[in-house]
């Protein structure tokens, strides 16, 4: 993805958070979704972020490095995307 | 571990509320046989005094906000208090007869994003769904809104409460809701009315009756009951408290929708500050099957369901075994092993004891006897703190007159969504 468009949740998305961990349930497919720590701090901070600026948070936080980072971030948002959880907005695919 | 039950377990762990019931209006369109409640005299918030009532919820960490009435598309601001609480983030659901749900209205609640849309429907056959809700043609009307619904995406779980009007009603929604794209929950729930009157109870299916329907199962203890029997008492017998608050049309709340006692005022205080402040949220985070006497120890434990609020109603006592659970968990074990005994009570029971309450010993395959209800200082001292759980007799709080044959309530399980661990 290219990574200067934003990451939007989606309308469908309804989310809490639990202690360290977020629920998500996609009103779509009435499907929960748990993440993991670092899976719950991506979802806080993707909502109009960039993927830059999610692999720079991630970076910070996390000791990992930023090659590392941008795979994972990628997978995440990529597969988050793909089930209509997440949605891009702005610049080329 | 399903979606739903989930969510439960990770509210509980935080001591927040999953879901919260709304109820927006205070009037209905149809005339229900069963209807627990009493309508028109509670009077309805404004708009504006909802959107803080739910502002709060959210502040709470609340997940689902069930919308209901009444009928709670009789208030013209409906849609907008839908779009509101999902504008708040809330997984929505609209509890609804949609009788006056038509095309366009079907449009915009679609447009809404809803996570579901209950819609009661008592039987498959269009006269029997008339007579339960004494409105004429609202089969028809009901079923053209769910088709409607149904071809706009829209998830809808049809809801079938036995009566005696709809005899042949559960197997024949089903049929239909398979038909139609829908979730089909039936219930044997029926509890008594808001103000006390025991009307509903009068279109009751009998314990043997739901059986022959297939409501109720047959039930037999298993080859590892002392298992079963412990995992059962660590379980909650419903969402009292927890996942079942309920938010009146004009803005108190209750621990659900039948038991009766008012924790706040939501106009007065947010959500998360009534609930602090609500002496009863110890009672009811720790209200698992383990607090409840006679239950705890009665062999036909594993066969039970229970309602407080029906318990409290029928039997004087909301932590109590009372009579119609009792009949139920019988002829569920009765079935199974093929008759049913009744010796008459243990020695070292109080002289008088009813024997059509728990709890009871199965002393041989089909051959039970009602034993003494152990009561401890624990008991006790939480009827002494929370009065109105075991109200005194004489204070005419609660109807003690029970009807034969009775039945008790059943919780059927919520739709579940599923679960998925990243």
């Amino acid at each position: 993805m290219n990574a200067q468009r934003t990451i939007h949740h989606a309308r469908d998305a309804v989310w809490r958070r639990y202690d360290d961990q977020v629920a998500v349930i996609s009103l779509d497919a009435n499907r929960v979704r748990l993440f993991n720590a670092v899976g719950s701090f991506l979802w806080e901070r993707c909502d109009g972020a960039t993927l830059d600026s999610m692999v720079a948070a991630v970076c910070e936080r996390f000791a990992v490095d930023e090659g590392t980072a941008r795979v994972d971030v990628e997978g995440f948002v990529d597969d988050l995307v793909a089930r209509g959880l997440l949605r891009p907005e702005g610049g080329a695919p | 571990m399903n979606g739903a039950q989930l969510l439960r377990s990770l509210s509980l762990r935080e001591g927040r509320p999953m879901g919260v019931h709304l109820q927006v209006a205070d009037r209905c369109n149809h005339s229900c046989h069963h209807c627990y409640q009493v309508q028109g005299e509670k009077g309805e918030l404004s708009f504006d005094q909802l959107c803080r009532i739910i502002d709060g919820i959210a502040d709470a960490g609340v997940f689902t906000l069930n919308v209901s009435g009444g009928e709670a598309t009789l208030r013209p601001d409906l849609l907008d208090i839908l779009r509101y609480a999902r504008g708040r983030g809330f997984a929505v659901r609209l509890f609804t007869n949609a009788f006056l749900i038509d095309e366009a209205y079907a449009d915009a609640l679609a447009a809404v994003g809803l996570l579901e849309v209950h819609v009661s429907l008592y039987s498959g056959v269009a006269e029997e769904h008339d007579a339960v809700t004494r409105v004429p043609h609202s089969f028809e009307r009901t079923v053209g809104a769910i088709t409607a619904l149904r071809r706009r995406g829209v998830r809808v779980v049809l809801k079938t409460p036995a009566t005696t009007l709809s005899v042949r009603g559960a197997l024949g929604v089903e049929a239909l809701a398979r038909e139609l794209g829908c979730e089909h929950q039936a219930s044997t729930d029926l509890t008594m009315r808001e103000d006390g009157a025991d009307a509903p109870w009068a279109v009751r299916v009998t314990p043997e009756e739901l059986l022959r329907q297939g409501m109720l199962s047959p039930w037999a203890p298993s080859a590892d009951e002392a298992r079963a029997r412990a995992e059962k008492l660590e379980k909650y017998p419903c969402g009292v408290g927890r996942s079942g608050l309920v938010v009146l049309p004009d803005g108190r709340l209750q621990a659900c929708t039948d038991t009766p006692n008012i924790l706040a005022d939501l106009t007065q205080a947010g959500l998360a500050d009534a609930l602090q402040q609500a002496p009863e949220r110890e009672l009811f985070e720790g209200l698992t099957w383990s607090r409840v006497h006679g239950c705890r120890d009665c062999d036909l434990l594993p066969a039970c369901h229970r309602c407080h609020a029906t318990a409290l109603r029928e039997g004087g006592d909301y932590l109590g075994p009372y009579a119609s659970a009792c009949a139920r968990a019988r002829v569920r074990y009765g079935a199974a092993a093929g008759s049913l005994e009744v010796l008459p009570p243990s020695a070292d029971c109080a002289p008088g004891r009813d024997p059509a309450v728990g709890p009871y010993a199965i002393v041989a395959t089909g051959v039970i006897r009602p034993v003494h209800d152990v009561r401890t200082p624990a008991d006790e001292a939480l009827a002494q703190r929370f009065a109105w759980v075991r109200p005194p007799v004489e204070s005419g709080l609660v109807t003690l007159r029970r009807k034969a044959p009775l039945q008790s309530s059943v919780a059927q399980p919520s739709s579940v969504p599923q679960v998925e661990r990243v």
